[in-house]
């Protein structure tokens, strides 16, 4: 049988990924707040002897072009590429949830309609007749509840039966006779033009134009021919603005919502509603417009408490066993009389490189649970709503405040996240300031050089250096706020999804996420840096390991006085940061890795060559100098501009320069 | 009487309101519209002191800042109802 390609779309919160990680049996990361999916992921179903390609599109409102991601469902529905869509509805939104499926329609989709949380639908004192749906709709419907995997089979056999047919009638809304007579007109002109024709649904680009899409518009300057139309829908918006008494686009809204309206007349009761629901009563005082703040602020402090007060005693254990299989392998290979190199290469490159980095692994894991639980509880979406106002005082929505809280985790994904952000310049702010914030590959180095010089005060150390990371990027946001990017966007609007409660399953998605992400990166990246200092440590042969005068000594010794004035301009810091750019865990690794010594042995020889002041200043600087490649290459990608990525980078290590520099300087003065 | 139109930034938390007309500009316009806060729709305030307000339309909840809420301009149909 021929494999056929589904793709998954849906309003935000309706459980498409749920949907997705059922069907296709993935670890894919499910959340609750808007826009988890920011880019399309794939799986696929094996069905009988059939293979289905299942494409997952972020979560949109609508198919317009105000926000990126959805741009990228859009631009996917309209590839063609999927032969049938799933569209996930929430049936407890029905109305909403339509207006996109309205827009699939309309863009010549073959659609299977799954009407998602049919369980809660009661609850909420409606009945939907699916029947009745289905045959207004002119599409296939099919009953599921995906969070408990009911109908998921329905839905793949429905797909099924749908890709092998043929649909020949279109779906049309009736815009009323006053627009269909501009719709004709246009698509009379469009279907003259083979290539416009074959490109687009004629219909779609037609009403497209009308509403004054801008991408289309620019898509169509590509055409030579095109321009005539563009000019010809621009004098039927003129004419119709006239003659409507309101404006053509909210014209064309509301007739799709007319087509909505007639739709759930047939197939939908709705009773009148009962008590409040418990997400109204938890609300109540989460969003409390006094409690909220402080509410959300003992959270956070918890969520941090919690990472910590677990993570440590089980990092110190990893630690300890790290150290004595590094002793072990030593002693074993010694006994059989294994080269020197070679145990040098495991024991000093291996060994001791990946063990800094390895026993972070269980705070990871915490730190990652915690924001893992915040979007899957539906909280993630509050701490919007309760940010906006402190937000206003750096000239940002409480939506832009999602990115900076992520960062904590990896900048990564928080610089992706960005995506739903509506307005170019809170994307801007957002990215540029978004690497300030500590994300969790930078805690390896905190707590090496916390747990030697400042052993009583280390929380407080590390508490300090997430601050420091915050303010500079609520200064930076301001900076670039007035002088560069100045006209603030005031449309703050989120959904707040119902609360759930985070689920075993999703739980451990979240943790084999984040432990296969950072192994992945362990072994790859961590692996491969470790070993490339390691040997960079060892030539020219015969040269005392990790000395001043191999390789890797004399190109850091040319580079490290830049880093005098912050009170580390040894070559061994250097090239740490250096390589920290590959992976921030790395910093810690390669000084495992240039001191030859792991765990313990590192944190004694740190000792000698760290003050406290240089240690803290070092610290800093890790936070601020740069973001790691990964972090790199979502600026690039998420600001499309190369020119964004550079001044990011230099900016950031000016930043950096100047914090370290003058918390070494300012302390050495006052005699620390 | 015309007490009863105002922007819903000046509703009062239990009210509910009947949205009259959106007098924003295109993109905020578009985007309420099609969240379905159209004009004729009822919503709920759930929630509102100075920051953004908290509003229902049916079973969504959403939250809009306060420079959107000016921009809706909506008839108090029910007045502070408590909610619980």
């Amino acid at each position: 049988m021929q494999d056929f390609v589904v793709a998954l779309a849906g309003n935000p919160n309706t459980g498409k990924t749920c949907v997705f990680n059922n069907l296709t049996g993935s670890k894919q990361q499910v959340g609750n707040w808007p826009g988890v999916t920011v880019e399309k992921k794939e799986g696929s179903i094996v069905y009988g002897d059939r293979t289905i390609q299942l494409v997952d599109l972020p979560g949109t409102y609508s198919l317009g072009a105000f926000s990126e991601d959805e741009v990228v469902a859009r631009e996917y529905i309209m590839s063609g590429e999927a032969d049938v869509v799933i569209d996930v509805v929430d049936a407890t939104n029905l109305r909403r949830n339509l207006y996109l499926t309205l827009q699939l329609l309309e863009a010549g989709a073959d659609v299977v309609l799954a009407l998602n949380m049919m369980d809660e639908v009661q609850r909420y004192n409606m009945e939907i007749d699916p029947k009745k749906l289905s045959s207004t709709l002119g599409v296939p419907v099919i009953s599921t509840i995906a969070s408990k995997c009911v109908g998921m089979e329905d839905i793949i056999e429905a797909t099924i039966k749908l890709s092998g047919r043929n649909r020949k009638e279109k779906f049309a809304i009736d815009y009323g006779q006053e627009l269909e007579s501009h719709i004709e007109r246009l698509v009379t002109y469009i279907e003259r033009d083979v290539k416009l024709k074959t490109d687009y649904p004629s219909r779609w680009l037609a009403i497209k134009l009308l509403e004054r899409d801008e991408r289309i518009v620019a898509e169509l300057n590509r055409y030579e021919n095109a321009r005539e139309i563009v000019d010809m829908a621009k004098d039927s918006r003129e004419a119709l603005n006239k003659k409507l008494d309101i404006k053509l686009d909210s014209y064309i809204i509301k007739k799709r919502y007319e087509f909505i309206e007639h739709v759930l007349d047939k197939s939908l009761i709705l009773k009148e509603s009962s008590g409040p629901t418990a997400t109204e009563k938890i609300d109540k005082i989460v969003t409390h417009r006094i409690w909220g703040l402080p509410i959300f602020i003992g959270i956070m402090i918890i969520v941090f408490a919690f990472t910590f007060a677990l993570g440590e005693p089980l990092e110190e254990l990893v630690g300890e066993g790290l150290d004595a299989f590094g002793e072990w392998v030593e002693s074993s290979l010694m006994a059989v009389d294994a080269s020197s190199i070679f145990i040098s290469f495991l024991v000093d490159g291996v060994i001791h490189g990946l063990s800094a980095v390895l026993e972070i692994v269980p705070l990871l894991f915490l730190l990652f649970l915690m924001i893992g639980v915040l979007e899957d509880s539906g909280y993630m979406a509050r701490i919007a709503y309760i940010m906006d106002r402190p937000m206003k005082a750096i000239g940002l929505h409480g939506k832009a405040f999602i990115p900076f809280l992520l960062g904590f985790g990896c900048n990564v994904p928080a610089i992706m996240s960005t995506r739903t952000l509506d307005s170019h310049r809170d994307r801007m702010l957002t990215i540029i300031s978004n690497p300030f914030i500590s994300c969790g590959a930078r805690l390896p180095v905190y707590i090496l050089f916390a747990k030697v010089f400042f052993p009583r005060h280390r929380v407080f150390v590390i508490i300090s250096l997430y601050l420091i990371g915050i303010l500079m990027a609520v200064l930076t946001t301001k900076l670039f706020g007035k002088k560069v990017f100045t006209e603030e966007d005031t449309s703050f609007i989120i959904e707040l999804p119902p609360y759930r409660f985070p689920t075993l399953r999703g739980i451990f998605l979240h943790m084999w996420k984040s432990v296969s992400a950072f192994l992945k990166r362990a072994s790859t990246v961590i692996l491969s840096a470790v070993i490339v200092i390691w040997f960079l440590s060892s030539i020219p042969f015969g040269v005392e390991y990790a000395s001043d005068e191999s390789v890797i000594g004399k190109i850091s010794s040319i580079i490290a006085p830049i880093f005098k004035p912050a009170g580390f301009g040894t070559w061994q810091a250097t090239i740490a940061l250096i390589s920290g750019i590959l992976a921030k865990e790395v910093v810690a690794g390669t000084l495992g890795v240039v001191y030859g010594a792991g765990g313990t042995g590192l944190e004694a020889v740190i000792a000698q060559h760290f003050t406290p002041l240089s240690a803290y200043s070092f610290m800093v600087m890790t936070l601020l100098y740069a973001p790691c490649i990964a972090t790199i290459g979502a600026i690039r990608n998420e600001t499309k501009s190369r020119k964004w990525t550079f001044i990011t980078l230099a900016y950031g290590f000016v930043v950096a320069w100047v914090v370290s520099v003058s918390i070494y300087q300012i302390g050495t003065l006052l005699g620390f | 009487m015309d007490y009863n139109i105002m922007p819903l930034s000046d509703a009062s938390i239990g009210d509910r309101v009947k949205v009259i007309e959106i007098d924003g500009g295109r993109k905020v316009t578009n985007r309420l519209m099609e969240l379905g806060i159209i004009e004729g729709v009822l919503l709920d305030v759930v929630n509102c002191g100075g920051g953004p307000l908290i509003i229902t339309v049916g079973n969504s909840r959403f939250a809009l800042g306060q420079g959107i809420a000016k921009k809706i301009i909506v008839e108090k149909i029910r007045k502070n109802v408590s909610v619980n």
